[in-house]
């Protein structure tokens, strides 16, 4: 009783204030409040956090131990089994972990082990959990499922086919390096599907996916240089450069007729790189009507393949900058060397 | 005589219409870079950089390093910046005149030779002494320009104009990069869909009392000092919350001198650095980004929330006073120069909102402070204090700067966690109440003396000595 009339009497006193004051007094009591929450939350957060990782830990432990005794114990039980897919259902973090642990595995192993893995890993449920993430999940669930699937090379073209032309980048990235990864051959079949550009990022990974993550016999990049996205299209010229596709120099002389000036540009570089001499007259022929960004490779294709006399009956309008240096340096260079 | 009654109803009025702006303004800083960290962390869970150290697609960067009397500690940089996770890039440091023996250690340490190839102007600099290259294959990707001082923009625009690459990153060559540095930074520019990416900057962090060795941070401590604690909290409150806040409604205005990176086209369009202002980073940035509006080009600046790059704050009062003092300074000076875009709704989130904001909360916001301080001084010497309003006004004041702090240490401990001990976050929070109080008052009289110094046509640097981090 004592309590409530203290509180009467403050609240009281609090009315009496005036309308600055109590103003601040609320406010203040507020601001005050949410420090303490802030505090309090920000304290809690980093002890979950601590807990996460020794739970993490032990949960790696624990699951490598499982998927070890699947791949390398010769009488794997069913008990044994269910024991691992009881303890999926754990929690949330366990699945986490053990989707981990497959990745790592996968890392780690080749040949017979890895389809043993694949086995596994669809026999314990969580391939379909995936599938059931690609169905109805998060995007960001989704990524990470499509990175796994790949990874694993678990086939499921038809699911993946749509995300091709996600709105979300990230979505479409990894859907276009599943189907690299899990390609036998032809692994570049997808570019048909795209309808949005590829982006430098995109691009560099498709390329280390194709080096480094693709085993079939290395595609064809010519296919691919009149994709009707100029990003696709620059992408492949660039390939036939990385993996010295010098069967495919005829399909790209015709493209030095290209309107787009990032094409071309490509093309000069490539045929450069490739030291195809015999196409600088070629590269030449329409230099007064092309952009100064391909003057500029030309004049560097002529630096590497052409001599100073060549370079000097360009005639080139010097008005730009970029060009001029590029040019002088070009000059430079040949002087020196000859 | 005053009417003090007046007066206060006044100011009462003000001050309540500017802690509700504040407050609105907080709270929308802090949803907006809780989207924008939440987006990173998704849009980066399963990130993978392997592929971008082994294309061969990935755009080439030219590091742009100004150095100006960096004796001590310039070769220790220079040998770190050299091992940085990279596939392409060419490291210019721009020797500005330095008076000490600087260059001739280059010279010797890396066997550096005059380079003769033809350079273009694009901008004008002072006067370019010499270019070096190193004989050594090593070091083939080091340059070093020698020329006469010119301050930072000057030798910025100098090592703009050698450089070879589509990209440059501009960098002071004091601060620690972490190894991925230009892997994270050069990401949205790799990322680029309708838009053009003009430029990209990080966080910056406080290496002072971390573990560095050979020029890379080995360990992070937070900070022994509290002067240095305060400035933690500050870059915290400026990095995690205002520019990620700025850059998910597209209004940042700055790109941290420290650390940034650009296309170097656009650059030298829009007319390189100012070297009449020494805010030149966040003057660039205004300006190319003004460029960009008027020439109708879709575009963006992108910002890594990542910890890129670490920085030794000032513990010694003097010299944080200078940097304060050079921080004001640019901020008027470039306010002033992009006078036109204030409340302009042709500027869309520039004109309408940053530069509004800058002008009225980091430019004017001291003066302010300053000029109430004052007035109340006049009212304790004139006994009119109304002592029962100054106290909650105080407190009001006193709870939000600490409420506005505390929720910086929750985005830092959401994001990146780069203090990872208990007993770091107690005393973060413990610094977070008395900063208000032991360290506010001094770096809003430091911005005061700065705008002083700009009306009376007081300019230069300061000379910034760093304890250094070699351990």
């Amino acid at each position: 009783m004592k309590i409530v009339s203290l509180l009467k009497e403050l609240w009281a006193s609090f009315n009496g204030l005036p309308f600055f004051v109590k103003f601040n007094i609320t406010a203040g009591l507020l601001f005050f409040f949410m420090i303490v929450f802030l505090v309090f939350f920000i304290v809690s957060l980093r002890y979950r956090k601590l807990l996460i990782v020794v739970k993490r830990k032990s949960f790696e432990k624990e699951l490598a131990n499982m998927i070890n005794e699947y791949l390398f114990l010769d009488e794997y039980s069913e008990k044994q089994r269910s024991t691992f897919i009881t303890y999926l259902k754990k929690d949330q973090l366990a699945r986490e972990v053990a989707l981990e642990q497959f990745l790592i595995f996968t890392e780690n192993f080749t040949g017979e082990y890895i389809e043993r893995l694949k086995f596994f890993f669809e026999e314990v449920g969580l391939a379909n959990y995936l599938f059931n993430v690609l169905a109805k999940g998060k995007w960001v669930d989704q990524v990470k499922a499509i990175h796994i699937l790949s990874e694993l090379k678990i086939k499921n073209d038809e699911l993946m086919v749509p995300f091709l032309k996600h709105k979300r980048q990230k979505i479409k990235e990894q859907a276009i390096l599943y189907f690299i990864k899990t390609a036998n051959d032809k692994p570049l079949e997808f570019l048909e599907e795209l309808t949005q550009e590829l982006t430098l990022w995109e691009q560099i990974h498709i390329e280390h996916s194709l080096r480094y993550s693709y085993i079939g016999e290395v595609p064809n990049f010519a296919t691919y240089i009149n994709h009707k996205l100029t990003s696709v299209s620059i992408f492949n010229i660039r390939m036939i450069r990385l993996f010295n596709q010098y069967e495919s120099i005829e399909q790209l002389m015709p493209k030095l007729n290209e309107g787009n000036q990032a094409i071309k540009k490509e093309v000069i570089r490539t045929l450069t790189t490739l030291n195809v001499s015999n196409a600088l007259p070629f590269i030449l022929q329409n230099l007064k009507d092309d952009g100064f960004l391909v003057q500029k490779e030309i004049i560097k294709a002529i630096s590497q393949m052409g001599d100073y006399q060549m370079l000097i009956n360009l005639n080139l309008n010097l008005d730009n900058p970029y060009l001029e240096l590029a040019f002088q340096n070009a000059k430079y260079n040949l002087k020196s060397t000859s | 005589m005053i009417n003090v009654d007046l007066l206060f109803s006044i100011f009462s009025w003000l001050f309540i219409l500017y802690s509700v702006i504040v407050y609105v303004g907080y709270l929308l800083a802090s949803f907006f870079s809780f989207l924008e960290l939440r987006d990173y962390k998704q849009n980066n869970a399963i990130e993978n950089e392997v592929p971008l150290l082994k294309t061969s697609n990935l755009p080439a960067i030219s590091i742009l390093a100004p150095a100006y009397n960096e004796s001590v500690t310039i070769i220790e940089n220079v040998r770190s910046l050299l091992t940085l996770n990279y596939s392409a890039f060419e490291i210019i440091i721009i020797n500005d005149g330095s008076t000490d023996d600087s260059l001739e250690k280059l010279i010797t340490t890396f066997q550096l030779k005059l380079d003769t190839s033809p350079r273009y102007n694009f901008m004008h600099t002072a006067k370019v002494r010499a270019v070096y290259k190193s004989k050594l294959s090593s070091f083939a990707s080091l340059v070093v320009i020698d020329k006469e001082n010119g301050g930072k923009a000057d030798a910025l625009n100098a090592g703009v104009n050698l450089a070879k690459h589509h990209l440059v990153c501009c960098i002071d060559v004091d601060c620690v990069l972490e190894q991925d540095a230009l892997v994270k930074l050069v990401k949205p520019f790799l990322n680029a869909t309708k838009r053009k990416v003009i430029a990209a900057g990080g966080v910056i962090r406080i290496a002072n009392s971390c573990v560095i060795e050979d020029g890379k941070l080995v360990k992070v401590e937070l900070p022994k000092s509290f002067i240095a604690r305060a400035q933690l909290l500050e870059y915290f409150r400026a990095f995690l919350m205002g520019r990620m806040a700025w850059s998910r409604i597209d209004g940042l205005l700055i790109i941290s001198g420290a650390f940034g990176m650009f296309d170097k086209n656009l650059v030298i369009e829009a007319g390189g650095y100012n070297t009449d202002t020494v805010g030149e980073d966040m003057e660039l940035l205004v300006r190319m980004r003004k460029m960009m509006i008027k020439q109708k080009i879709p575009y963006e600046v992108g910002f890594i929330p990542n910890p890129l790059c670490w920085t030794e704050v000032p513990e010694d009062l003097t010299i944080l006073s200078k940097q304060r003092n050079r921080w004001a300074r640019g901020c008027a000076e470039t306010l002033w120069i992009h006078r036109r875009m204030l409340f302009n709704p042709y500027y869309k989130t520039l004109g309408l909102l940053s530069t509004p904001y800058w002008f009225f909360f980091e430019w004017l916001a001291p003066l302010i402070e300053f000029i109430g301080i004052l007035f109340f001084l006049y009212l304790i010497f004139t006994e009119q204090v109304n002592w029962m309003y100054s106290i909650s006004f105080f407190i009001v004041i006193y709870f939000l700067s600490v409420l506005f702090s505390i929720t910086a240490i929750f985005f830092e401990e959401y994001s990146f966690q780069q203090y990872k001990n208990v007993k770091d976050i107690f005393k973060l929070i413990l610094a977070s109440f008395l900063e208000p109080l032991c360290y506010h008052p001094l770096v809003m009289w430091y911005s005061v003396r700065g705008n002083i110094d700009l009306f009376s046509r007081k300019k230069g640097w300061g000379k910034m000595t760093r304890k250094g981090f070699t351990k």
